[in-house]
């Protein structure tokens, strides 16, 4: 079974700012910073998992 | 030698006016500079306020911080020094997180949830968050 790591969502925002701030200036990520920016959104009641990185 | 008359005539006033232009001209220089200053101390205290709550055990506090810090990090007048500030600020709000996912296996799978969002029913009543499962 595949071992199912919860972050908090300001750490996700925070990877995913550090990302975009990094890619505009020609910086590379570190990859864990870029394995937390791409967390996956899940609902509390289980339903309507997405990845709200897009929205 | 004795100036004529029409040149004393116009230096006094001119004189007079170019003082006063002079003391604009600083005045001015002086207050663009205050203003700079003022600027400068709203933007640090600002960043110092958005990165304390950026770190915050409260979720919807860190929220708030990190999105102010990407704001901030957005302005066009703010200097390398202040991005790296920013940068830093950033990277200690995911820090714990950061290491939970370094100690996990590498095809961990990484969620986030809405385990801190309050949700209301159609009667306005706040709607107990979700049992969770057992281990």
């Amino acid at each position: 079974m595949t071992e199912r790591v919860v972050v908090r969502s300001s750490s996700v925002e925070a990877a995913r700012a550090l990302l975009r701030r990094n890619a505009a200036r020609g910086r590379e990520t570190d990859p864990t910073t870029s394995k937390l920016a791409g967390a996956r959104f899940v609902a509390r009641d289980g339903q309507g998992s997405e990845d709200v990185a897009a929205s | 030698m004795e100036l004529p008359a029409w040149l004393l005539a116009v230096s006094v006033p001119g004189g007079a006016l170019l003082g006063v232009l002079l003391t604009l001209v600083v005045t001015r220089k002086n207050a663009q500079e205050a203003n700079r200053t003022a600027q400068q101390e709203t933007l640090t205290e600002t960043l110092r306020w958005a990165a304390e709550l950026a770190v915050s055990e409260n979720e919807a506090e860190a929220r708030l911080g990190v999105l102010e810090l990407v704001k901030l990090g957005e302005d066009p007048t703010i200097t390398g020094r202040e991005q790296d500030l920013i940068d830093a600020a950033l990277e200690a709000a995911q820090y714990q997180d950061k290491l939970a996912l370094t100690v996990a296996e590498s095809d961990a799978d990484v969620i986030f949830s809405d385990e801190d969002v309050t949700f209301l029913d159609e009667d306005g009543i706040v709607a107990p968050p979700a049992e969770k499962e057992a281990p």
